[in-house]
């Protein structure tokens, strides 16, 4: 037993002064009466308590001390050596992540239930057993480093909530096993999860399981994209799985800006996915937020991945400059397409200083004259003339390898296009930061030319697209317009959305003007049940100790003074 | 402490419904005087009692001279005479009957049963006698009769003794028997809180052919007190002090106790064809008198 506030014990001096206390509380109040006769005879007939009564007087003066000694016993904060020995430092590992949200059966989180065994924990800390919490969500997190006073450790798990994101337990037992390096002493990590951990760390390791109901469905995916063939559409791929055990029958439910789109019917068995298409949708207006929104109409456990959010990010036209002495199919294809806001330029009219005010600058048949690559800024199309070195001319050039992978070819098809004839170009090596590539060959023959220098981009079709069938071709608006997007940097595959992290919630956010997605999308969180849960029942369940002993012993002292003033009240006790 | 008046004891309406009742007199006693009760000597009252044969000396006028005519011999007629009554009144002055929890002492209340039934037995011309008592005899008022004399009574009555003594029945008793030697009515007003006990006083007192009532006087506090805690209880009589630590048990046995002393004192008056009643200070004086007297088979 040790005593954490010895000067307590100083108050035992007030034991005399009970005594004392109580030989004057003896002093007894006179009053008149007729007679004795009837007191005498009612006091012999008690007189076979006389030895009880006796008896009552030592009873009172020794639960007066008795009273004493246990409120000085609880200022004193007695810790028994055993609890000093075995967790002088204590981390608790708190898992915040998104599948502690899952409910059980009564309605509480495994949350929940963790927190409040983490806030049992909490109310031991002393001098003697001080603790730490690591909170774990998106990546593992001291929220409060080893102290002995309840009160901060209080405090953070009063304001400590679930996160939404995906994590790794592995990371928090690494940072907890740091932490207890630079201790002295026991050393242990209690662990507040829902199953246990993949790797065994170096330390003694407690672990509370809080499991909950296992039937979940998730939204596992839900994404936007625009289609090529129409930019301005964007069709919406949503992914279903259930993770539990018995089959889902439910709907999910699409809403556009807050409005109901469309709903589906969905009915997975377990383990399934279900795979979910919602095409043609217009891409919002300038003042519409395009906030998009999934939601599975099922009572499972974990509702956090129930709901799911994306946005359909607004249509801005690029600015794009053809500097051209006149091409019509170049002129009315660019017109047509709204993404795009072309102005028309001379070559004469043209400087290099106007580059880097457009998103993209085609040159139809014209090469600046001081054109350099090193030094030129914004991106370029060069068409019939390219800076690079031409080779001889190559009659009725064959299309032989065309890169579907490749933004500016994708879906471009290109087979049996009839070109006069085109110079041969080869790639060139990689020069002042520029990288290059050839998606559109002919054998050896690049007839299209891509460069990239980190966000500045190039493109340089070999031939004159008048000396070809091209423009009259489904392909010609295709390249032309992924080659414009792309030296643009349009990616069609950018999402505007974020995983979840430590400060965000799923939902919307909004970041400058654009709105982001925030969602879970972990299957490792939607996952309530795991291979590693059925250990669970056999881990041995550490029984939560409740309050230090100083509170029992101010409980006890409390009980004791309440029944001996109910005994002094029906005078059993002085 | 309360003076007792005679606008505290009654008021004239009161006095009228006492005048309407008797006193209950259970034997007929020898008097000097006519009164309105019969006693057993026979006298001159137009009541026949009896016939004996004529003797010499008897008045002429008493010979029944019908009877003589049939029978031939002389007998006189018998009439019962009617004779005055003693009623006397022991009224117990010890300290104990001084304690009061509240109004009424129990003295207070012992003096006007007192003044309440002296009134009745001098409208009913009957011969009152007052004594106070203690450890002995203490005062004493001498005969009175007549209506006229119960001022003298309430003056008796309204001089206290100054010092209260203990209490002894046996010795009160004893001096007023040997005082007291014609019988009558005998009022004993008391707590009979008296150590020595009861029992050989009213005996003593029955002794002396005299119809004795015992009106025991309690207060309510007394008979069930509710003081607790650890207390020091002094004495009036004697000022001896006794601690005790009065818990509910204990004021349960207390009253078990006293309950189990009335008990006694009227199953003992009652063996003894003694009147017995028993009143406690906070009842209404009239329904006392009318109503726990009546019941006492004291008045009628």
């Amino acid at each position: 037993m040790t005593f954490l506030s010895p000067w307590a014990l100083w108050f035992l001096a007030g034991v005399p002064v009970v005594v004392a206390l109580y030989f004057l509380r003896l002093k007894r109040r006179a009053i008149t009466v007729s007679t004795h006769l009837f007191w005498q005879r009612a006091l012999q007939q008690t007189s076979r308590n006389a030895f009880f009564q006796r008896l009552r007087h030592l009873f009172s003066l020794l639960l007066h001390v008795l009273i004493l000694l246990l409120f000085v016993g609880a200022l004193a904060r007695p810790v028994l050596d055993h609890f000093i020995h075995e967790g002088a430092s204590v981390v608790l590992i708190l898992d915040s992540r998104a599948r502690m949200q899952a409910t059980s059966a009564d309605g509480t989180t495994r949350f929940a239930r963790a927190l409040a065994a983490a806030t049992s924990y909490a109310r031991e800390a002393n001098d003697a057993r001080q603790f730490a919490i690591i909170k774990v969500d998106a990546a593992p997190s001291v929220v409060v480093p080893f102290t002995g006073d309840e009160k901060p450790l209080l405090d953070a798990l009063a304001s400590a909530q679930p996160s939404d994101a995906a994590g790794e337990m592995d990371g928090a037992l690494n940072l907890a096993s740091a932490l207890l390096d630079a201790r002295k002493g026991a050393r242990r990590i209690i662990l507040l999860s829902d199953r246990a951990p993949s790797v065994e760390p170096r330390f003694p390791l407690t672990t509370h399981a809080f499991p909950s109901s296992t039937e979940n469905a998730a939204i596992t995916r839900f994404a936007t994209r625009p289609l090529p063939a129409n930019p301005e559409t964007s069709e919406v791929l949503l992914e279903v799985r259930n993770f539990g055990k018995s089959p889902v029958r439910t709907n999910v439910e699409l809403t556009y800006d807050g409005k109901p789109l469309d709903v589906k019917p969905i009915a997975l068995a377990p383990g399934a996915t279900s795979l979910t298409v919602f095409p043609a949708l217009t891409k919002p207006s300038r003042t519409a937020r395009g906030w998009l929104t999934a939601r599975l109409d099922a009572a499972d456990a974990l509702g956090v991945d129930n709901t799911a959010f994306a946005t359909l990010p607004p249509v801005r036209a690029k600015r794009v400059l053809l500097i051209s002495k006149g091409s019509f199919f170049l002129e009315k294809m660019l017109e047509a397409d709204a993404t795009v806001k072309f102005e028309l330029l001379t070559p004469d009219a043209y400087s290099p200083a106007l580059g880097a005010k457009f998103a993209a600058v085609i040159f139809d048949g014209i090469v600046p004259p001081a054109f350099d690559l090193a030094k030129a800024e914004g991106n370029f199309l060069f068409i019939k003339s390219t800076p690079f070195p031409a080779g001889a001319i190559v009659d009725q050039p064959l299309v032989t390898d065309v890169d579907a992978a490749h933004p500016t070819t994708r879906n471009v098809s290109l087979q049996n296009v009839t070109i006069l004839h085109a110079p041969t170009l080869a790639v060139p090596p990689p020069a002042d930061g520029w990288t290059f590539a050839a998606p559109l060959r002919s054998f050896d023959n690049a007839l299209l030319i891509t460069g990239q220098r980190r966000t500045q981009r190039l493109a340089a079709l070999a031939f004159d697209v008048t000396d070809s069938d091209l423009p009259l071709r489904v392909a010609f608006p295709l390249l032309i317009s992924n080659t414009v997007h792309w030296l643009a940097g349009d990616e069609p595959d950018a999402l505007p959305s974020l995983p979840a992290g430590q400060t965000l919630r799923n939902g919307f956010h909004q970041v400058g003007d654009a709105w982001l997605a925030v969602n879970t999308f972990s299957a490792a969180e939607s996952a309530l049940q795991t291979s590693a849960e059925t250990s669970l029942a056999n881990l041995p369940s550490t029984p939560l100790t409740g309050w230090p002993l100083w509170q029992w012993l101010a409980l006890a002292a409390f009980a004791l003074l309440v029944g001996e003033w109910w005994l002094h009240h029906q005078r059993r006790t002085e | 402490m309360i003076a007792v008046t005679d606008a505290s004891l009654f008021d004239s309406a009161f006095l009228a419904k006492l005048e309407q009742l008797h006193l209950l007199a259970r034997r007929l006693f020898r008097g000097e005087q006519r009164a309105e009760r019969r006693s057993r000597q026979l006298g001159s009252s137009l009541e026949f009692a009896d016939y004996r044969e004529y003797s010499a000396g008897d008045e002429l006028r008493a010979i029944d001279w019908p009877a003589y005519a049939r029978l031939e011999r002389l007998f006189v007629k018998l009439y019962e005479q009617e004779q005055d009554l003693a009623v006397s009144f022991l009224v117990d002055t010890s300290a104990s009957m001084r304690w009061r929890s509240a109004g009424f002492s129990k003295f207070d209340t012992a003096r006007r049963i007192t003044a309440a039934l002296a009134y009745i037995a001098l409208a009913n011309l009957d011969r009152v006698s007052v004594h106070f008592f203690a450890a002995g005899l203490v005062s004493e008022l001498g005969v009175m009769r007549g209506k006229a004399q119960f001022h003298s009574i309430l003056d008796f009555l309204r001089d206290t003794p100054p010092d209260a003594k203990p209490t002894s029945l046996l010795a009160s008793a004893r001096a007023f028997s040997q005082r007291q030697k014609r019988s009558g009515i005998v009022f004993l007003l008391s707590d009979f809180f008296d150590p020595a006990g009861y029992e050989e006083p009213l005996a003593l007192l029955q002794h002396g052919q005299h119809d004795v009532h015992a009106i025991q006087i309690l207060d309510p506090a007394e008979l069930a007190p509710t003081e607790t805690g650890d207390l020091r209880l002094l004495e009036i009589e004697t000022g001896a002090g006794l601690e005790i630590t009065a818990n509910e048990a204990v004021l349960k046995r207390y009253r078990e106790e006293i309950a189990a002393h009335n008990t006694a004192l009227e199953s003992y008056c009652h063996k003894r064809a003694i009147g017995h009643a028993s009143v406690t200070c906070d009842l209404p004086f009239e329904d006392v008198v009318l109503k726990t007297l009546r019941d006492g088979a004291m008045l009628k």
